[in-house]
């Protein structure tokens, strides 16, 4: 076991999750993924809003794009010889200005057609998310490349990984979107949109588009819906990210190549076993869902 | 002019007239490509531009289906046979196989994308049953645009059709992950992000061509990184950066006064007016 090799890998995995909560605040604002359909069925039931509407594919296929685009211009900046932390802020803010671009082309395309329903096109509503929206994705694109580029570079003379920047910097994005997707959105404000619901009745389908559009004072906005998930899910998407970077590494850091096979099949039967024991542990202690 | 979503979408621009744009135009970009090294990757980033418009408005087409969640997923599975089939193409007219007609590379690549796209629209069909009418049309366009487009990028940064050339400058050190995600998301985006009762074809179309020309812009940063592209000491990126940036400015701006035209109202401030529920 090297312990500089560990360290690094340890700094990927508090980077990533940075990186996991950044992604997971960042679509919630913008509605992405799960939450906008929400929003985006809101109109025809009857209920104008000023939240955003960020339909940009799904957020891996997001996500991918963002961080390659990133991690694509950090590489090529690094092959002409430009200091690292240079490049991977340059090249996350490129991906970051190209995701605020297809934030306002997405927001306005889905606004406008829903013209019928009479659904205005808040633009102070965008602009002032956009912020927010750019802020995150920064954090989150500079820690995906960040950790992207330490996993390429030769400490002690060998990569910790063969693959070329922008290829891993694609795949660290989709990764990083499909759980921002997934274990984000079990927490992505569904809580928050249908606040006007009893809590923890799920979201019946009679009941999708129903959404609170108002607040305590005035109407309720996408930054409202950050705020909210800025608790839960935007943490818990970082700590799956994280953990995952960091164990994907770990076993075989510390365990060797086949040992650190055998060390990954012990943790996925022990988080087989510690879900299961979840699972049921929370059915018995609450039993199902009364009217 | 509408695309709801469970029935063919009306057009103001004909499908023929933006395959022919697709095609032609993805064609004369790539075979421009060794013209020199400062014309010829701006003109294979245009024919990529190009190849991106028709792609957008093959997704149009059969997403008006009521494809929905599935826009993006078309999209991705398109470009994935685009490019299997551009690799097998430009790599099979480069082989002893076809030995001196290295040329034929890009129309081989395109006829394959095609081929593969219209036996996995078929297979769709017949085995997994969807009902869509026009599936095989369309995912064989939208693969061939995928083609086009991936073959149009790969060319401008690599200055050559070649696959030996795009071999060791695109696909070793990876781009080829960038040109796939990004060329999907530039194709998917217009429709999907369009979506809804009140789509119009013109509208989606101008949007098409800002994201083509966003992403030629990226190609064009990215391009500093092949230092051989430079012509009497003017290097490619910057006309590419300079014509990307000029196009998206242009398509960028239509785009969102169409959609301030178009849009029920465009408010400020303030909340939105009072309804019959």
């Amino acid at each position: 076991m090297d312990p500089l090799t560990l360290g690094i890998v340890a700094l990927m995995g508090a980077a990533a999750t940075i990186a996991g909560a950044s992604e997971d605040i960042e679509t919630d604002i913008g509605s992405e993924s799960n939450p906008n359909s929400q929003v985006q069925l809101a109109p025809q039931m009857g209920h104008l809003h000023r939240f955003i509407n960020k339909a940009v594919a799904g957020e891996p296929v997001a996500y991918g794009a963002w961080a390659g685009i990133a991690g694509t211009i950090a590489f090529v900046l690094l092959n002409l010889h430009i200091m690292p932390i240079l490049a991977i802020t340059v090249g996350a803010a490129v991906g970051t200005l190209i995701l605020v671009v297809y934030t306002i082309t997405s927001h306005m395309g889905r606004i406008v057609s829903q013209s019928q329903f009479q659904q205005p096109l808040f633009m102070d509503a965008l602009l002032e998310a956009l912020g927010p929206i750019a802020g995150h994705g920064f954090i989150a694109l500079f820690c995906i490349v960040g950790l992207s580029t330490l996993i390429v570079m030769p400490i002690n003379g060998t990569p910790l990984h063969i693959f070329p920047l922008p290829l891993l910097a694609v795949i660290w994005g989709i990764t990083l979107g499909a759980i921002g997707s997934s274990t984000g959105d079990v927490h992505y404000g569904s809580e928050s949109e249908y606040q006007h619901y009893p809590f923890g009745g799920g979201i019946p389908v009679a009941n999708q588009g129903d959404i609170t559009t108002k607040a305590e004072l005035g109407a309720k906005n996408s930054i409202d819906v950050g705020n909210f998930c800025a608790k839960f899910g935007g943490p818990l998407t970082g700590i799956c990210f994280g953990f995952l970077v960091f164990f994907s590494f770990w076993i075989t850091v510390v365990f060797g190549l086949i040992g650190g096979l055998i060390a990954g099949l012990v943790i996925v039967l022990l988080l087989l076993f510690i879900n299961e024991r979840l699972e049921n542990f929370a059915r018995t202690k609450y039993g199902p869902y009364k009217e | 002019m509408s695309a709801a979503g469970g029935g063919p979408a009306g057009s103001a621009i004909s499908s023929e007239l933006l395959l022919v744009i697709g095609i032609i135009g993805g064609l004369i970009g790539i075979y421009l490509t060794p013209l020199n090294h400062l014309f010829g990757p701006l003109f294979a980033s245009l024919g990529a531009v190009c190849a991106i418009v028709w792609g957008s408005d093959a997704i149009r087409r059969v997403a008006s289906y009521g494809l929905g969640t599935g826009v993006p997923s078309i999209g991705y599975m398109s470009l994935s046979i685009g490019i299997i089939g551009t690799l097998a193409g430009i790599a099979l007219a480069s082989s002893s196989l076809l030995r001196g007609l290295s040329v034929v590379g890009p129309v081989l690549a395109l006829v394959l994308s095609m081929v593969l796209g219209l036996v996995v629209a078929i297979l769709a069909k017949k085995v997994v049953g969807m009902k869509i009418p026009i599936l095989e049309r369309c995912t064989a366009e939208i693969a061939g645009a995928a083609a086009l487009s991936v073959l149009g990028f790969s060319a401008a940064f690599a200055g050559s059709y070649d696959f030996a050339q795009i071999l060791t400058l695109v696909i070793g050190p990876g781009y080829i992950a960038l040109f796939f995600i990004l060329n999907t998301l530039a194709i998917q985006h217009p429709f999907n992000a369009c979506l809804g009762p009140n789509e119009n074809q013109v509208r989606t179309l101008k949007l098409a061509g800002a994201c083509g020309f966003l992403a030629m812009v990226i190609i064009g940063i990215i391009t500093i990184g092949n230092p051989a592209l430079t012509w009497k000491g003017i290097p490619a990126s910057l006309l590419i950066n300079i014509v990307g940036l000029g196009g998206w400015i242009i398509f960028f701006k239509k785009y969102v006064s169409a959609s301030f035209k178009e849009a029920a109202s465009v408010k400020w401030t303030g909340l939105w007016p009072k309804i019959e529920e």
